[in-house]
């Protein structure tokens, strides 16, 4: 089995194990929202919440963490951050989102807040073991 | 014959085809259109307060606060311009550092003054009492006005209830403030009251913020002539979106397009309501020396009047969790908060200090970046020369102007009518 495979199947869990009635299910734009990190070690998927992300509101992501083999990486063994800069602008965003833990293995970012329209890089930071990895994928606001 | 005429006449006025707009430019003049009043203040539940607003309209436009008795809040923000002053730099007691804004549409800002150093509507209107070069008062003061004029306390206590003993002298003086000069009299009339007695004079000055936050919310203009095409878009009515200026039109495909304003002038008030520094260059010559953003975020997050302090009716909402979350960083230093580009046909001169006269000089400083102040590589990076000829020019500023609206009822412009006429409406709201 490809990891393609695995990170569909994935993706159903998670759409089953987790999601509140409200979100979006994911398979609607999977590639969006699948992201490996820069080592290739683990895999973000996340569904920002309202979707699409919003200009100049406020706005939350949902994430899950999973590694090679698929399976979830927890809140239990390991720190995540989530932040969001405008590289080419030379600013981040103007606030610390706060991740919280939630009881199904997963997080929830909240306050995240993209003023600008433009390229922003989303920035997914998993600390395990005192070794911070990161995952970062584009995303276009408008 | 009398077909014929009524074809010429219906050719002569019919303005020159206008390429369909795309869903792209469709959605982003959506997203500038201001349809709706501001956004509630849920750290303040009085914005919405009709006796509250009318009791703030009033110290609005009350001299009797200032040391000189000669400066309300009307002197720098004048109704017919505005509400600002058509000054570079504003003129109270003396003269001050950054230029008087506009109140049209203040409530919809997340952020107040230049700097961003008040995030709540009632809390920025404590802070020209106390200041020097504006009333040059004290809070102790204002309270003991308040208190001792009979209109102004019964309206008062009809929206916060009743006021305590402030007769008695000895628990509170008739000057006191905490902040300034450790050795001022007023600090040290401060300093020898009680602990409670201080919050509840800070409750007081409190809800007379939130008094004249409910009026400044009233403050909305709306229909400008870019509203009324935004709508009619909307409505898809091709006859009234015909109706919009053609200069000003085109200026709009500008404004959001290639000329790329819309990056920071986004949102109903043509601002992120966020910091940039754009690099204008001081009106006292040399390099910048007001610190902006970076100094205000730390002048904020002291003020026991933020939005997540104690006096706040909501510290929890939104806007308590955004002050607490906020980022200070040095890409913050000398950083402006984005001006609403809204009823600029009556608030010039333009930027934090005045210092540009016209649209036409913002506009030309745009083109060139001439006399750019760039500090360093943490500046912004978005502006670019427009490179735009004279008509493109001409057409942005006709659209910049386009967003100017009628004036709001002449009953918002001046102080509230007389005690005889008071009495026929009731004191107690409603809402209450
Ligand atoms: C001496 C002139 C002066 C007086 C008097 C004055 N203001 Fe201002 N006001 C200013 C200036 C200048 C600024 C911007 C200062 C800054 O950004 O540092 C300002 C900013 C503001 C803002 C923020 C607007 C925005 O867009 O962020 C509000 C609201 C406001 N004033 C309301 C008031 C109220 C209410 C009073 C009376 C209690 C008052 N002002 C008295 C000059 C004045
Ligand atoms: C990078 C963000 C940014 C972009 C892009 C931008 N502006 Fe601004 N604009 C600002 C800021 C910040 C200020 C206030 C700067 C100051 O006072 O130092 C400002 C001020 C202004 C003012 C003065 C308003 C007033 O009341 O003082 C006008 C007019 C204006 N901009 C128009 C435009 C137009 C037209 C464009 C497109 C050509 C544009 N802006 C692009 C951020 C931006």
């Amino acid at each position: 089995m490809n990891r393609y495979v695995l990170a569909s199947m994935a993706t159903l869990l998670f759409i089953g194990g987790c999601c509140s009635s409200s979100m979006k299910p994911m398979v609607a734009q999977p590639a969006a929202n699948t992201v490996t990190s820069n080592d290739g070690k683990f895999s973000v998927y996340w569904v920002p919440q309202p979707d699409p992300i919003p200009l100049n509101s406020f706005f939350d992501i949902k994430v899950q963490i999973l590694d090679l083999s698929g399976e979830a990486i927890t809140p239990d063994e390991a720190t995540l951050k989530v932040d969001a800069a405008m590289p080419q602008h030379g600013h981040g965003m103007n606030h610390v989102a706060t991740v919280t833990p939630q009881s199904d293995g997963t997080w929830l970012a909240t306050g995240l807040l993209m003023h600008m329209p433009g390229d922003w890089q989303l920035y997914f930071d998993l600390e395990m073991d005192g070794i911070s990895r990161r995952a970062q994928t584009p995303v276009v606001i408008d | 014959m009398f077909a014929q005429a009524i074809l010429m006449s219906c050719l002569m006025t019919m303005p020159p085809a206008r390429e369909p707009l795309t869903d792209v430019q469709r959605r982003r003049i959506a997203g500038l259109a201001q349809l709706s009043p501001p956004p509630a203040d849920p750290t303040n539940q009085f914005s919405n307060n009709q006796v509250a607003a009318r009791l703030g309209q009033r110290l609005f436009f009350d001299e009797r606060m200032s040391r000189n008795g000669e400066i309300s809040c009307a002197t720098c923000h004048v109704p017919e311009l505005g509400f600002a002053d058509g000054l570079p730099l504003p003129m109270g007691l003396a003269e001050g550092e950054r230029h008087t804004p506009s109140l049209l549409n203040v409530g919809w800002h997340r952020w107040f003054f230049w700097d961003g150093r008040a995030d709540t509507l009632w809390s920025q209107a404590l802070h020209p009492f106390e200041k020097d070069a504006e009333f040059g008062t004290t809070r102790m003061k204002v309270i003991h006005h308040v208190a001792e004029d009979p209109i102004l306390r019964r309206e008062y206590e009809a929206v916060f209830g009743p006021l305590p003993p402030l007769e008695d002298e000895t628990r509170f003086p008739r000057s006191a403030q905490p902040s300034g000069d450790p050795k001022h009299p007023d600090t040290l009339a401060w300093q020898n009251m009680t602990a409670e007695d201080q919050q509840l004079v800070n409750r007081i000055f409190a809800n007379i913020g939130k008094a004249i936050a409910a009026y400044e919310h009233q403050l909305n203009t709306t229909n400008s002539p870019f509203d009324d095409f935004a709508s009619a878009m909307l409505a898809n009515d091709e006859r009234a979106m015909a109706e919009y200026d053609s200069d000003a039109y085109e200026g709009m495909l500008l404004f959001i397009g290639e000329a790329g304003c819309r990056q920071c002038h986004n949102g109903p008030m043509f601002s992120d309501l966020e910091f940039h520094n754009i690099g204008i260059p001081p009106g006292h010559g040399g390099l910048p020396q007001d610190a902006g953003r970076w100094e205000g975020i730390d002048v904020l997050q002291k003020n026991p009047f933020r939005a997540n302090g104690p006096f706040s009716d909501s510290p929890e909402s939104q806007r308590g969790r955004s002050t607490a979350s906020l980022i200070r960083s040095s890409e913050h230093w000398g950083a402006f908060r984005t001006p609403s580009l809204r009823n600029l046909n009556r608030t010039a001169p333009f930027m934090h200090q005045g210092q540009f006269a016209t649209l036409k000089d913002v506009l030309a400083f745009y083109n060139t970046l001439d006399d750019m102040v760039v500090l360093d590589h943490h500046q912004e990076t978005v502006l670019q020369p427009l490179d735009l000829d004279e008509r493109q020019l001409a057409q942005l500023e006709t659209f910049l102007l386009s967003l100017s609206s009628p004036e709001i009822p002449r009953s918002l412009r001046e102080a509230p009518k007389t005690p005889e006429l008071e009495q026929k409406t009731p004191l107690t709201d409603p809402n209450r």
